[in-house]
C-alpha cells in the first residue's frame, strides 16, 4: 500500500491512443533506421571485393525502389516522407561511393554540394521538417567547407555573415511559404533555424573583434537590422523564445565589443563585462516576464 | 526533504535565457575571482560562504525577478569560489566532497530557483558519484543507479519539476559513464542493466494499469515485445536506461525528457555499435536483423493500432 501511495498518479499522462501513435512511428522509423545503418555498414565492409558497378548499382536500384515507394503509397504522407527521406541519405552514399571509386580528386565541398543540389526538389515536395533539417544542415556544411578549401581568402565572419544570410533566407521562404502556400511549419523548425542562424552571426562578429574590417560593420549593420525587424516581428506575433534569442546573441556581442575596448587591465575588465551581463540579463528577463504576463492577460 | 515548486511562472525560453546570462556572468566573474584571489585560499573560502548566504538571503526575501537573476549568478560563483578555496586547503578528497554536498543540501533547503534548485540536485548527485570514484567502489554502481531511477520515477509521478530535470540529468550523467566500454566493470554493467529492466517493468505496470489494458493476451504481448528489445539492450545499460527515461517521460508528458530520451537514445546506440568488436559485416548484419524486427512488430501491429488512434 506504501508503494502504491508513493508513486500514485496524480499528472496528466498520454492515454491510448498517443501510445498507439508513438508506438507506430518509433517502430517504423527506428526499424528503417537500423536498416539504413545496416546497409552502410555493409557497403563498408564489402568495400574493397566488390566491383564498381555493382556497387553503384546497388544504392541506385534502392534509390528508384525507395522513390518509387513514394509514388506507390499514395494515401500515407508520413511513411512517404519518411521513405523519401532515406532515399535522400542514399544520394549522399551514391555520391561518396563514386568519389571513391573514381577518384575525381573533388573536394569534400564538390560532395556536400552535389548531395545538397540533387535533393533540393525532394525537400521543397515533401513538406517534411527533418528533410529540411538535413537539407539545411548539407547547404550550411557546403558553404563551410568551400570557406576552408576553396576561397582561403574569405575570413570567418565573412563565412559566418554568409551562413547568417542563408539562415534568415530559409527562415522567410518557410514564413511565406506557411503565409501564402499554407505549408504546415512546426515552430520546433523554426526554433533550430533561428538559433542556429544567432549563433552564426555572433560567432561571426565576436571572432571578427580581433582585425574588425569592412565585412565586419557590413556584417554588424545586417545583425542590427535583422534584429530591429525580429523584435517587431516578436512582438507583433508574441514570439517570446525569438525575442530571448535575440537577447542573448545581442548580450553576448556586446561583452565581446566592451572587452575588447575596455582599456583598463585585464582584471577589472573581467568584473566590468561580469557586472554588464547580469545587469543587463536582470532588466531583460523582468521586461520578457512582463511582457509574456500582458499577452496571457490579454488572451484571457 | 522535498523541493518547493519554483516561484516564477516564466516560459522556458526566460528560464534558459536567465541560465545561459548566469552562466556567462559566473565565468567572467570567476575570471576576475581567480586572478584576484588565487594565492588567497582562505579569503576565498570567506568570500564563497558570504556569497552563497547572501544570495540565498536575497532570493527568500526578494519578491522581483530582477534580484532573482542576481542571486542565482551569485550563488554559483560563491559555490565555485569556495569549491576552489576548499580545494587549495583540505587535502582529503572525500571530505572535500563532504563540503560541497552539505553547500549544496543548503542551496537545496532554502532556495526556491529552478535554476539553483537543479544545480543543488545536481551537485548531490555528482558528489555521491564522486564518492564512488575516489574510493574506487564501482560495485555500487548498479545501487546509485537504482537510487537516482527510483527518485526520477518519483518526482515524474509526483510532479516536482525542479528536482525532476536535476535528476534526469544526474541519470544522464551515469549512464553516459556506464556507456563507455569499460571491459573491467562487465559486472556492474549486467548488474546496471538488471536493475533498469527492473526499473522498466514496474513503470510498464504502472502504464497497463493506467490505461486499463484488458485481456491477459494483451498484456503477454506488451511484455513479450518488451522484453525482446530489453534483452537486445541488455549488454548496454546506457541503451536501456535511455528507454527508461523514453517510457517514463512519454507517460508523464514530459517533453523535455522525451526529447533528451531520443537524443541519448541515438548517441548511445551509435556508441555501442561503434565499441563493439566485431567485423563490420557483423554489425552490418545485427543492425539489419533488428531493423527487420522493428519493421516486423510495425506490419503485425498496425491494424491493431489503428483501432486505438
Amino acid at each position: 500500500m506504501e508503494k502504491i501511495k508513493l508513486f500514485a498518479d496524480k499528472g496528466s499522462y498520454a492515454n491510448k491512443s498517443q501510445w498507439a501513435k508513438i508506438i507506430d512511428y518509433a517502430l517504423l522509423g527506428i526499424g528503417v533506421a537500423f536498416l539504413l545503418a545496416g546497409t552502410i555498414f555493409f557497403f563498408a565492409y564489402n568495400w574493397a571485393n566488390m566491383h564498381r558497378f555493382t556497387k553503384l548499382g546497388i544504392i541506385e536500384t534502392l534509390i528508384i525502389l525507395g522513390t518509387g515507394s513514394v509514388f506507390a503509397l499514395r494515401s500515407k504522407s508520413t511513411i512517404q516522407n519518411i521513405l523519401l527521406t532515406t532515399v535522400s541519405i542514399l544520394v549522399g552514399l551514391l555520391f561518396s561511393v563514386f568519389g571513391q571509386i573514381y577518384q575525381t580528386g573533388a573536394d569534400a565541398y564538390d560532395f556536400f554540394l552535389g548531395w545538397s543540389i540533387f535533393i533540393t526538389l525532394w525537400a521543397i515536395i515533401s513538406k517534411f521538417p527533418p528533410l529540411w533539417i538535413i537539407f539545411y544542415t548539407l547547404v550550411n556544411i557546403t558553404i563551410i567547407l568551400y570557406s576552408q578549401q576553396v576561397a582561403e581568402n574569405w575570413s570567418v565572419t565573412f563565412t559566418c555573415i554568409l551562413l547568417f544570410i542563408v539562415g534568415i533566407s530559409t527562415i522567410l521562404v518557410l514564413n511565406l511559404c506557411q503565409q501564402f502556400f499554407g505549408t504546415v511549419v512546426p515552430d520546433w523548425v523554426l526554433k533550430i533555424f533561428a538559433l542556429t542562424t544567432a549563433f552564426f552571426i555572433t560567432v561571426g562578429l565576436i571572432v571578427g573583434l580581433n582585425r574588425p574590417g569592412l565585412e565586419w560593420f557590413i556584417g554588424l549593420s545586417f545583425c542590427l537590422i535583422t534584429y530591429c525587424c525580429a523584435v517587431f516581428f516578436a512582438i507583433k506575433s508574441r514570439l517570446l523564445y525569438l525575442l530571448c534569442i535575440v537577447a542573448l546573441s545581442t548580450i553576448g556581442i556586446c561583452s565581446a565589443l566592451l572587452l575588447k575596448t575596455l582599456s583598463m587591465e585585464e582584471t577589472s575588465s573581467f568584473l566590468f563585462v561580469s557586472l554588464f551581463i547580469i545587469f543587463s540579463i536582470t532588466l531583460l528577463t523582468s521586461k520578457l516576464i512582463t511582457l509574456q504576463n500582458d499577452w496571457s492577460r490579454n488572451e484571457e | 526533504m522535498i523541493g518547493p515548486e519554483t516561484k516564477s511562472k516564466e516560459s522556458l525560453a526566460i528560464r534558459i535565457l536567465s541560465l545561459a546570462g548566469g552562466i556567462l556572468g559566473t565565468c567572467f566573474f570567476l575570471g576576475f575571482m581567480g586572478v584576484m584571489f588565487l594565492d588567497h585560499p582562505y579569503a576565498m573560502i570567506i568570500m564563497g560562504v558570504v556569497t552563497i548566504g547572501g544570495s540565498l538571503t536575497i532570493e527568500r526575501i526578494a519578491k522581483s525577478v530582477i534580484l532573482d537573476t542576481i542571486a542565482i549568478s551569485s550563488c554559483l560563483i560563491g559555490n565555485i569560489i569556495l569549491g576552489m578555496g576548499l580545494n587549495s586547503i583540505i587535502k582529503n578528497d572525500n571530505l572535500l566532497t563532504v563540503g560541497l554536498m552539505i553547500s549544496a543540501g543548503l542551496i537545496l533547503n532554502f532556495s526556491k530557483s529552478f535554476v539553483l534548485n537543479l544545480f543543488g540536485v545536481v551537485s548531490i548527485n555528482v558528489c555521491l558519484f564522486t564518492f564512488i570514484s575516489i574510493n574506487n567502489i564501482h560495485y555500487i554502481i548498479p545501487l546509485f543507479l537504482g537510487y537516482l531511477g527510483t527518485a526520477f520515477i518519483y518526482l515524474s509521478f509526483n510532479s516536482h519539476l525542479n528536482w525532476r530535470l536535476g535528476s534526469l540529468l544526474s541519470l544522464l550523467i551515469l549512464l553516459t559513464y556506464l556507456g563507455f566500454d569499460l571491459k573491467e566493470d562487465i559486472g556492474t554493467r549486467y548488474i546496471s542493466s538488471a536493475v533498469i529492466v527492473g526499473l522498466i517493468i514496474f513503470i510498464l505496470q504502472k502504464i497497463i494499469h493506467h490505461l486499463q489494458i484488458e485481456g491477459s493476451d494483451n498484456r503477454v504481448m506488451i511484455y513479450l515485445i518488451s522484453s525482446v528489445i530489453l534483452v537486445l539492450s541488455f549488454f548496454s545499460p546506457s541503451i536501456s536506461g535511455a528507454l527508461f527515461i523514453l517510457l517514463l517521460s512519454f507517460h508523464t508528458s514530459y517533453r523535455t525528457g522525451l526529447i533528451t530520451g531520443v537524443i541519448v537514445l541515438v548517441y548511445f546506440v551509435g556508441q555501442y555499435y561503434y565499441n563493439l568488436e566485431y567485423s563490420l559485416l557483423i554489425k552490418s548484419g545485427i543492425m539489419f536483423g533488428t531493423g527487420i524486427l522493428l519493421t516486423m512488430y510495425w506490419f503485425f501491429l498496425k491494424n491493431k493500432l489503428k483501432h486505438y488512434e
